[in-house]
């Protein structure tokens, strides 16, 4: 069971020999070809990352503005700092500090999934590779004052990051992975979560890295008794990100909430790909993604809900929908459902379509013209993912990306300005 | 309180579970190129089908069985299957119904296809297909009156072997698929269908299949061509014996419609499902597809599927003409420890196409299904629309449903819904008609047929009789 | 007909009727009236056999038989008829053939013969016109995208041609206009006779204007605190439920 350091790492070597970069013939990779996109590293990808590079002020420049958090920056993959006085309860530490000083517990944070271990190649990379990531405990009862916020800055080649979050019971908390990468390279990010009885998670994942780069991500949740989870994924940035998002409601009554937003212009590919799985009673699971595609760019959405067996009363509902602007643009969506059981009830959908004609119209009967009108219901198709974030300060900064990514998103951010009804906008 | 007992689901006789005792010229198992020109020979057919079949069985031996289906059975050993079995019959076949032989007639009787015609419901002509081989096709003078051309596909490559040569595996290629190769190598018989240029054909044409041999597999393949403005509905129907084996089915049906033309495909699958522990059945592996070549050309497939082991099928539309409509209408039924993996795939190349799918789904006992489908809008199909709906009902906690529809779009003036839904039946349902005076297992197939009427409706009338029917048995003791 | 003793019945282990009795005669129709959560749907639910009902305490007879024992169809066919407060949509089940297979069980039931299609027809359309159902909602789907309505206005349909021995109106009038009303009331007080018995669960004095009841009964707490004629009625309707706590308690 306890594999040394050494062990572990050998082992996922192994398995990326073994499995290489997934190709388009692995059916969950059928429409990336993340193969490609890593072509130019092919040769180095086992290599170990270079020294940070230097933050100074870069780090005030690319955070969130206004944002009052506790603030930790990730650069290159090496955590630079860590919270001094964090609140009673909170137990934050790095990855490499834990493997340093306290080997056993790193190696625990690092160590893959027992029911599929290491069945990728990228997620064997990782687990070869992370030298560092947040490890963080919430003792039973603790509620986290404000946002943990992880800012991501890389530039180098390869960046493998692991991240461990476990909240115990009827804890609180809500943590913003942000990653602003600024080179060519890869970002491979695994963040694993555990949700005691009771305890409320929201998790939120803003991607604005560097065209040019590819963005890995997979966040794995577990969920026990009676626990809330709520994940926002947002891809804005990078040429190709592939976030895969799995959550395993193992207690009754656990509840979980997945969420996204996909924006993608030039030659972008976004893809998401979510598993939900029900394996105790009384769940319920709710999904909304939605994406906005322009240019040549292409987005990929597969949401998987299973049902387990014995998952009684299990009530779940997703949909998916997708504007295309442009005619080069394509979309490839697949809402999949699993069920091994008969009292459930389930449901989802996909569409693909253009904006509702009959909402431009009266938008236009109010005086909009006709491309404002457009861009407006644009916006707010985009926008309605964004309603359960109540961090004003992140929603603003997500919802001014989202503007300057739309075409003549500033016009309109402009017609918005303070007078929006939430009053956050000004 | 329902109590769902699985090994209860669906115990009923499969009632058309008898065998014939007929001479029959068989075969002995195995598959090489020697057992293929044995079979064309047999056929007396042309030089360029045994090449076309060669060629596609050379292909197949390079080929894997796919296994991404959610169907799960032990591997197939394809030398121990008898790829031609015939009743002996005279050498140059039946001249007419009276010379076929009258066992043979008895078999349909049995099955309710009377093929006498005066016995006939009117308006429906037949093939029936007993094994490899075609023995009666009724109403040929009527419908050659019209110009249609109905007979046995080994028949229209003697007689009308240009029409075949032009459209023979040009919807589905001799190397589309691993079953789709098998069936082209070994293929031994089928209906084969032309409707001329203008022409409504005057009645339903339907096709009855049935395996009778043991240890043979039916590979059928179907031809029909409705060619510019004509109109033609098709009916299929299937049984076969009960037996402890597992038989294989792998049938190619093609369907071509050029401008204006219209086909409605509508079939009733009642192939021997197994019983209730699982043994026995027939693997009905299937590949069928429509290529709506012309302007404003529509194909409709309407399927009920209540038999066989494992279904694996996939009735698809190419929408290649603009203004082209392809529709897909499904009721699937798994009980006992059947498995069905089945869908469609619409696929939008041309201007303004629209597509439909309605499919529902009904688990029972230890059933699995799946709903496989997908819609694809090319680059060019501006305008096009899809609509999906797909619906599954749950009887039992012992059964699985699952749903995996994959949209790929990219043409941003498309429009694609897909909506799906998974529930149990509904227990206020069940009450409200209970309540009513309606016997328990009476109100789930009143629940479980209305469920599925919007497929039902699509179905000519004959065949919706049949397949209320169908629903009703197979559903009895779902209830305990 | 219907004989209630010391009925009590608990959901989800909550005691919601605490010890109910009544007595109804053939012929007879009864008003129980009762606030919101006093245990009216709850009885008419337990006497036609719905699921999710734990009688913990007390009988059930109808016609000297023991109802509890049956399932929901035996309790119809021995002529108990629950129209329901909330009818539910049974899409693509045509209301028909729901009716005729109903009829035709009962009628096995009691060793009839069973009605052939013409004549069934011929009683379906004679009972529609009693409750001016239009005759398109005969072929619709049961209930399927009926309004409010329209919904009630088929659940006396439905009794006028099943005929029961029985029937249990359950808040028949609640989201009814007058006119509704008054057509639902004409439909059920021409299926009154000496051979039939009626019991209506009503929040509303309302229905009781058109409907007059023999007698009244008040319904608080899972109790029948008190029963009288149809001033009675109009008493709770002027005063309210809580004097009849009070006088009960005291």
């Amino acid at each position: 069971m306890s594999l040394s350091i050494e062990q572990l790492r050998a082992q996922a070597r192994d398995a990326f020999a073994r499995h290489g970069v997934p190709t388009r013939r692995l059916e969950h990779w059928k429409y990336t070809d993340v193969k490609r996109a890593l072509a130019p590293l092919a040769d180095n990808l086992l290599e170990l990352p270079s020294d940070p590079m230097p933050v100074d002020a870069l780090g005030d420049e690319l955070s969130i503005a206004g944002l009052d958090a506790w603030r930790i920056v990730i650069a290159d993959g090496v955590v630079l700092s860590l919270p001094d006085d964090p609140p009673q309860g909170v137990h934050v530490a790095s990855l490499a500090g834990q493997l340093h000083a306290q080997p056993e517990q790193g190696v625990a944070a690092l160590h893959f999934d027992e029911q599929a271990p290491l069945f990728n190649g990228l997620v064997a990379l990782n687990a070869a590779l992370a030298g560092d990531g947040i490890v963080i405990r919430l003792e039973d009862g603790v509620r986290l004052d404000k946002p943990l916020y992880l800012l991501h800055l890389s530039r180098g080649k390869a960046v493998h990051i692991r991240h461990r979050i476990q909240l115990g019971r009827h804890a609180e908390a809500t943590v913003i992975e942000h990653y602003a990468g600024m080179d060519a390279g890869l970002s491979n990010v695994i963040s694993r979560l555990h949700l005691a009885e009771g305890a409320r998670l929201h998790h939120v994942r803003v991607q604005q890295e560097a065209v040019g780069r590819t963005h890995i991500g997979r966040v794995e949740a577990e969920l026990e008794r009676h626990s809330q989870f709520v994940s926002h994924s947002v891809a804005l940035g990078a040429s190709l990100s592939r976030v895969d998002i799995v959550a395993e409601l193992r207690g009754p009554g656990a509840d979980c909430r997945l969420d996204g937003l996909y924006l993608t212009n030039g030659r972008q590919h976004a893809d998401h790909h979510t598993v939900i799985a029900h394996r105790a009673p009384h769940c319920r699971s709710r999904e909304m993604y939605r994406g906005v595609l322009d240019g040549r760019s292409r987005a990929v959405f597969n949401g998987r809900v299973v049902v387990h067996e014995g998952a009684v009363k299990t009530d779940s509902a997703q949909s998916n929908a997708n504007l295309l602007l442009s005619g080069r643009a394509e979309v490839d969506t697949k809402p999949e459902l699993e069920i091994y059981n008969d009292d459930v009830k389930c449901a989802h959908g996909a569409t693909i379509g253009q904006l509702d004609e009959n909402q431009l119209f009266y938008l236009k009967s109010r005086g909009l013209a006709h491309e404002e009108a457009r861009q407006l219901l644009t916006f707010a198709f985009a926008d309605e993912v964004l309603t359960g974030i109540a961090v004003p300060a992140l929603r603003r900064h997500i919802e001014h990306a989202a503007f300057s990514k739309l075409p003549h998103g500033e016009d309109i951010e402009g017609m918005l300005a303070g007078h929006d009804g939430t009053g956050e906008m000004a | 309180m329902t109590v769902l007992k699985p090994e209860q689901a669906a115990s009923r006789e499969y009632q058309a579970g008898f065998v014939t005792d007929i001479e029959s010229d068989t075969l002995p198992p195995g598959l090489n190129e020697d057992v293929i020109r044995h079979i064309s020979a047999k056929k007396d057919e042309p030089e360029w089908l045994l090449e076309w079949r060669l060629e596609a069985f050379r292909h197949w031996q390079t080929m894997s069985e796919p296994r991404w289906a959610a169907v799960d059975y032990p591997p197939i050993d394809y030398q121990a299957i008898s790829y031609y079995s015939a009743p002996k019959s005279k050498e140059d076949g039946p001249k007419s119904l009276d010379e076929v032989d009258p066992k043979l007639l008895e078999t349909y009787e049995k099955l309710g296809i009377p093929l006498r015609e005066q016995e006939m419901l009117a308006g429906v002509a037949v093939d029936a297909v007993f094994d490899s081989v075609s023995v009666a096709t009724t109403f040929r003078e009527k419908l050659a009156e019209a110009g249609v051309i109905f007979c046995p596909i080994s028949e229209a490559v003697r007689e009308y072997p240009e029409l075949v040569r032009q459209y023979l595996g040009s919807v589905v290629p001799t190397g589309d698929n691993f079953f789709a190769a098998l069936n082209s190598a070994v293929f031994t018989d089928g209906s084969f269908v032309y409707i001329p240029k203008g022409v409504r054909c005057p009645m339903e044409l339907s096709t009855y299949f049935r395996i009778n041999a043991s240890n043979t597999g039916q590979f059928e393949r179907t031809l029909i061509i409705a060619d510019e403005g004509a109109y033609v509905s098709y009916l299929e129907g299937c049984t076969a014996p009960q037996r402890d084996e597992n038989q294989l089915h792998a049938a190619v049906v093609e369907l071509v419609a050029l401008d204006d033309a219209q086909i409605k495909y509508s079939t009733v699958q009642n192939w021997y499902p197994g019983d209730e522990n699982g043994v026995g059945g027939i693997y009905n592996f299937v590949t069928k597809r429509a290529d709506c070549r012309g302007k404003r050309s529509k194909v409709s497939w309407t399927q009920v599927e209540t038999g066989s082991a494992i279904t694996w099928k996939y009735p698809s539309c190419i929408l290649r003409g603009d203004d082209s409509v392809g529709e897909f209408y499904s009721v699937a039924l798994t009980k006992m420890h059947q498995q069905a993996d089945t869908g469609t795939k619409m696929i939008h190349l041309g201007r303004n196409t629209r597509s439909t799918i309605v499919s529902k789904g009904i688990a029972a006992g230890y059933g699995q299904q799946s709903y496989r489908g997908l819609v694809r809008i090319g680059k060019d199909a501006h305008g096009a629309r899809n609509y999906t709906q797909c619906d599954s009902l749950l009887i039992g906690d012992r059964c699985g449903a699952h749903t995996f529809p994959y949209v790929e779009v990219k043409n941003p003036s498309a429009v694609v819904e897909h909506e799906a839904t998974t529930s149990k039946i509904g227990e206020d349902q069940l009450f409200y008609c209970r309540a009513r005076g309606v016997p328990e297992e009476d109100a789930v197939n009143l629940i479980v047929n209305g469920f599925c009427k919007d497929v039902f409706n699509e179905l000519p009338m004959e065949f919706a009789v049949e397949a209320n029917r169908l629903m009703e048995v197979s559903l009895e003791g779902a209830v305990g | 007909m219907l004989k209630i003793e010391n009925l009590h019945v608990r959901v989800d282990g909550k005691a919601i009727l605490k010890g109910i009795n009544l007595h109804v005669r053939a012929g007879e129709v009864h008003a129980i009236m009762g606030p919101n959560g006093s245990g009216k749907s709850t009885l008419s639910n337990v006497i036609a056999g719905r699921d999710g009902y734990e009688v913990s305490e007390g009988s059930i007879r109808f016609k000297g038989k023991d109802l509890l024992g049956m399932a929901p169809e035996e309790r119809a066919w021995e002529g108990v008829f629950l129209a329901f407060q909330y009818p539910v949509e049974i899409p693509g089940v045509n209301n028909t053939y729901l009716l005729k297979a109903g009829v035709n069980a009962r009628r096995r039931h009691l060793g009839l013969p069973e009605l052939d299609a013409m004549d069934f027809m011929q009683r379906v359309k004679e009972k529609a016109k009693l409750v001016e159902l239009d005759p398109s909602f005969l072929s619709r789907g049961v209930n399927e995208g009926f309004s409010g309505g329209e919904k009630k206005r088929n659940e006396i349909f439905q009794m006028a041609v099943l005929e029961p021995e029985l029937a249990l109106l359950d808040e028949t009038d609640s989201g009814l206009d007058i006119d509704a009303l008054r057509v639902v009331a004409g439909g059920v007080n021409r299926l009154r006779s000496p051979e039939r018995a009626i019991v209506m669960v009503t929040h509303y004095q309302r229905l009781l204007d058109y409907i007059q009841p023999d007698i009244v009964h008040v319904l608080v707490d899972g109790r029948i605190l008190k029963s009288g004629d149809k001033a009675l009625a109009l008493e709770l309707e002027a005063r309210g439920y809580d004097w009849v706590r009070e006088e009960a308690g005291a």
